[in-house]
């Protein structure tokens, strides 16, 4: 007797059910690993981080808003101690808030080649880990609260320290970052120009369109000389400051050099680009 | 004069024959699989249980798997299609005649210029948060 032939047995709805499920989990799973986007980079993930604190923080304030009516209006035990609880939570985010804007800095640090300049990069990290330090020792304090009335303390004690020695750190950092910028892109400039240079060097050789090619020559030549004092200038400021703190107006100064280091290096933009439709 | 009418010793020799003359006329193939030889076991496999729903449902996780294997399989083959090569640096200038030493400036020419376009002032992309610190408990 020959052996019967294999039949699947169509006559189950839940197997069938079971086969279509399985077959539109794994077109999903698939689809879904296949079209993911491109994950963030870590200065975005440092951003999306400092967004989620900022409005926890914001939430945290609102509760300690009401939690502070509610004990001035009550006045009971557990008034109190809501008030202790909602403060508490409050100045704990605070913190938080500042300790991942410490990294979003630190991410903005490590987001260009810092060239010549890498000695101020590495400065400005120890900067802020110290400050994250200083944060963390701040937390330890709250958490270890256990009253209301410790609290308001250490509060004005976060302020002074965040309103003072934390801003002017926070000053020296911006003000290296400003000068990193604009001297990692003068970098980039001069190799760019370094190889677009021999391009017009070989087109007027040929003895296509002189004059434009002899004018780019001459522009990019200001832009380079121009960018580079605007960047002494700047150095020379920074070197004036404090070694790990500055001051408001002393930041805002460096700023303003940068600035025309960072508009004279914009200027470099269409003249490349330039080159670039000729050739 | 046909296969079937040659004696024992003669078909031996002709097989003999025959395997020699492939495996000098080239390299060598990779092995080959046997497909139906696989299906055979993996049915006899199948016909050992006797539920047909078990079966049923072997065959068709079988068959889901396999479309995932070879749907993944597609979607790897396309990544590699559609990963450009990384861009890379070169110290010395390349010949400017040349169309890809042309398109290879372009592209940094490209790169720069979103770097320029993106340069800001840091005080304002780092603006400390401003929060709430008046912390007071005090009757008002």
């Amino acid at each position: 007797m020959p052996p019967k032939p294999f039949i699947v047995n169509g006559k189950s709805p839940v197997a069938i059910l079971f086969f279509f499920l399985l077959i539109y989990s794994l077109l999903a799973m698939h689809y879904s690993l296949a079209q993911s986007p491109t994950p963030p980079s870590a200065l975005e993930k440092a951003q999306n981080d400092y967004n989620f604190q900022y409005s926890k923080y914001r939430d945290a304030q609102e509760k300690y808003i009401t939690a502070r009516s509610s004990y001035f209006l009550f006045k009971t035990a557990t008034a109190k101690n809501d008030a202790f609880v909602a403060t508490k939570n409050h100045l704990d985010q605070v913190v938080k808030l500042y300790v991942t804007f410490g990294y979003l800095t630190r991410e903005y640090i490590n987001s260009f080649n810092w060239g010549n300049f890498n000695d101020q990069k590495i400065k400005s990290i120890s900067i802020l880990d110290n400050q994250t330090a200083t944060l963390t020792s701040f937390q330890q304090q709250i958490a270890a609260t256990i009253t209301l009335e410790q609290l308001p303390p250490i509060a004005a004690d976060l302020k002074t320290y965040l309103e003072g020695e934390f801003a002017s750190k926070h000053n020296k950092v911006l003000s290296s970052l400003e000068i990193g910028e604009a001297e990692s892109t003068l970098d980039d400039f001069n190799s760019l120009a370094g190889v677009l240079d021999q391009v017009v060097v070989f087109k007027l050789r040929s003895g296509g369109t002189k004059s434009i090619l002899a004018n780019w020559t001459s522009e990019i030549k200001n832009i380079r000389v121009n960018t580079q004092k605007a960047i002494t200038e700047a150095k020379n400021l920074n070197s004036q400051t404090r070694q790990d703190q500055a001051k408001e107006g002393e930041l805002d100064a460096i700023i303003r050099t940068t600035e025309k280091a960072k508009s004279e290096l914009k200027r470099s933009k269409p003249l490349f680009e330039e080159v670039i439709r000729i050739i | 004069m046909k296969e079937e009418e040659f004696g024992p010793i003669e078909q031996e020799i002709t097989k003999e024959e025959i395997p020699q003359k492939t495996a000098g006329a080239g390299p060598k193939s990779p092995p080959k699989i046997n497909f139906a030889k696989i299906l055979q076991v993996a049915l006899n496999i199948l016909k050992g249980f006797r539920r047909p729903k078990i079966v049923t449902l072997i065959i068709l996780v079988g068959i889901g798997v396999l479309v995932f294997l070879v749907l993944s399989l597609l979607t790897v083959k396309e990544e590699r299609e559609v990963t450009k090569p990384q861009f890379q640096e070169t110290k010395t200038p390349p010949s400017p005649t040349s169309d890809a030493s042309v398109a290879n400036i372009a592209q940094r020419v490209e790169t720069y210029g979103k770097k320029v376009a993106a340069l800001d002032n840091f005080k304002k992309k780092l603006t400390k948060p401003i929060v709430d610190l008046e912390i007071d408990f005090e009757e008002e």
